[in-house]
């Protein structure tokens, strides 16, 4: 078990966060650029100083900011993956690996470190120096030489964003697997809300320097806390006025016009945000008769028609902006193009109120 | 249409005239650098300077010049290596005055350096009494020449190990602590490893300017051939009474600057810095 009270200025920003990863659990940390993200794991590892705080690593006190307890980086026992994997531009890879293995008797150095690469697919890779290595195989070498340290915690520093889409795939495979494996704790940062519900049992979002809402990716897509989460987490948000309606509904007028009703769990009254998510939206043509069980209808103009994937991502002007995903033959059927005017409709029941 | 054409033509004119005057500069820079250079080897022929590598006088002096500049340039590096990377490193209140007061003796004259040398540490110095009862003599000592060479030389080196090292990126260190390796460990295995280009360029120009060192040493340590008559005193010694000679000696000072300039820049370069393994 991690616990870790922090706090310390960045820039602009007042950081204080207090987590607690469980042994052999990941914490994913999500949260946009300038959040405090990478300066949390910094602080765990010790080569940063907070103002205050307090890090504890199973029994182990390794800052105390009253006591006046601060052990120095290198007896933390932290895996640490960085940004930019700080590879040393002077070492060959198995060196790289062998630079974390200062406690084993130097004869056994080479063999482990080898074993390690052997264990990530780069056994043949060893003597290559990292300028030349592609950006997979420079994770890898950065995640065996984390693993090389035996750390008693694990930090990943956005271990994904530095790869390009194809590597991107193997790439989460190795992280996953080593997740999977290791029985530290676990924290990873990174700043895309899928990388972090792939790869975290849980998720801190982090904005501004604090925690804005913490659990399971899924509970936190379809929960929100707040606005921000709600959009960092791909969702739609809208802004308007809540107020009680007949039978046990919410209705919000929105700000701009017109209004949507929510099977309200969520406040009743006063300023709220609106969060639906791309997927449940359906979009119909304008004359359409009112025909479906949808509540809620707005109407819109068609501003963008994107494909992604198999499906398309329609941006739609109302009183405020919303994106609708759809299938492809969908979107045919119905002759989408920029400027096409359509109704924008869905269920109350698909719809969570946040208060503002 | 028209506009075009008219936008082609300002364009087609301008580029080549400021080419030219790039061009131009360079060329002036080159001449009036490399003039002085090869006139020396123009008025030299090749016997007179083999004959000058002869004499006893002229190998005395290329030999105190290569051991004096030898000792001054290790103790700068292995003095000078820590300071420079804790002032570029760390901060502290007042680093920018000991940084200006680090960088001092670049813009002090060569002559006022030996003046104040001797004012220091000289038999009637500040610390001369300090000195005397250790028993140090340093004027008109060979050690004497070393402390004036390190005395001009080390603003060099250190200036260029400083920058050296502030380019070498946080997260390196980081990366090195969290792996296990404490302060003084991570400054041997990564940051001079990946400083190293910058500390031999460094090490390249501090004994350069120690070669050539002339002010300080004869008014710090006089000219004694033998004793502390170097390379460039030797050839002042000779300038009045014997024209060729000088000439040769300054040839021979030329190729043995040039050519450590040129075996550090093949240490520190490419190769050098892949790392490969031992």
């Amino acid at each position: 078990m991690l616990r870790a009270e922090l706090a310390r200025t960045v820039g602009d920003i007042e950081l204080e966060v207090s987590l607690r990863v469980p042994a052999g659990r990941c914490l994913a940390l999500a949260g946009p650029s300038g959040a405090g993200k990478t300066t949390i794991l910094g602080l765990i590892a010790g080569t940063a100083t907070p103002l205050r705080g307090r890090i504890v690593c199973g029994e182990q006190v390794w800052l105390d900011t009253e006591r006046r307890i601060d052990t120095p980086p290198e007896r933390r026992r932290c895996g640490y993956v960085f940004q930019d994997y700080a590879l040393f531009p002077h070492l060959c890879a198995w060196r790289n690996v062998a630079y974390g293995l200062g406690e084993v008797p130097r004869s056994q150095r080479r063999a482990q470190a080898l074993e390690l690469l052997e264990r990530l697919g780069l056994g043949d890779r060893a003597e290559a120096s990292p300028a030349t290595l592609s950006g997979g195989e420079r994770q890898r070498v950065a995640l065996a030489r984390a693993l090389a340290r035996r750390g008693d915690v694990l930090l990943l520093d956005e271990p994904l964003s530095a790869l390009d889409a194809r590597t991107r795939a193997d790439a989460t495979h190795a992280v996953a697997e080593i997740l999977r494996e290791t029985e530290a704790p676990v924290i990873l940062v990174t700043h895309d809300f899928a990388d972090a519900a792939l790869l975290g049992d849980e998720t801190a979002v982090i904005d501004r320097g604090r925690i804005v809402q913490q659990g399971t990716a899924s509970s936190l897509a379809a929960t929100p806390g707040t606005a921000f989460v709600a959009d960092f987490a791909g969702a739609v948000v809208l802004t308007g006025v809540a107020r009680p309606a007949a039978d046990g509904l919410t209705t919000v007028a929105l700000d701009g016009g017109g209004q949507v009703s929510a099977t309200a769990t969520g406040p009743s009254t006063g300023p709220v945000a609106v969060s639906v998510y791309p997927w449940e939206i359906v979009i119909e043509p304008l004359d359409a008769a009112l025909s479906s069980s949808a509540q809620n209808r707005l109407p819109a103009r068609v501003v963008s028609v994107t494909a992604v994937g198999n499906r398309v991502r329609i941006g739609l002007q109302a009183s405020q902006p919303l994106v609708a995903e759809i299938t492809q033959p969908a979107a045919r059927a119905l002759r989408l193009a920029v400027g096409s005017r359509v109704i924008a409709s869905w269920k109350a029941t698909a719809t969570r109120l946040i208060e503002c | 249409m028209e506009t075009t054409l008219s936008y082609r033509a300002r364009r087609g004119s301008r580029a080549p005239w400021f080419a030219i005057a790039l061009g131009s500069s360079i060329a002036l820079v080159l001449a009036f650098l490399v003039l002085p250079v090869l006139a020396i080897f123009v008025k030299t022929s090749p016997a007179r300077l083999l004959a000058s590598l002869g004499e006893s006088e002229s190998t005395e002096a290329l030999k105190l010049s290569l051991e004096t500049t030898a000792i001054a340039v290790a103790i700068i590096v292995i003095i000078g290596t820590p300071a420079a990377f804790l002032l570029a490193t760390r901060s502290f209140p007042g680093k920018a005055i000991v940084v200006t007061l680090v960088e001092l003796p670049l813009v002090l004259p060569p002559v006022a350096a030996g003046i104040g040398l001797l004012a220091a540490l000289g038999p009637h110095g500040l610390l001369g009494g300090a000195l005397g009862d250790a028993h140090v003599q340093l004027v008109f000592q060979t050690a004497g020449v070393v402390v004036a060479l390190m005395f001009v030389a080390a603003p060099f080196y250190l200036r260029q190990a400083q920058s050296a090292f502030a380019s070498v990126d946080r997260s390196y260190m980081d990366a090195s602590r969290t792996l296990g390796a404490g302060q003084a460990q991570t400054f041997v295995r990564v940051a001079i490893p990946m400083a190293r280009s910058g500390l031999m360029a460094g090490l390249a120009l501090a004994w350069g300017r120690a070669l050539g060192e002339f002010g300080a040493t004869l008014m710090f340590a006089g000219s004694i051939q033998g004793i502390t008559q170097t390379v460039p005193l030797a050839i002042y010694d000779r300038f009045a009474t014997d024209f060729p000679s000088a000439l040769a000696l300054s040839a021979i000072l030329v190729i043995v600057s040039a050519s450590l300039l040129l075996s550090v820049k093949l240490l520190s370069g490419p190769e050098a810095l892949s790392g490969a393994p031992r």
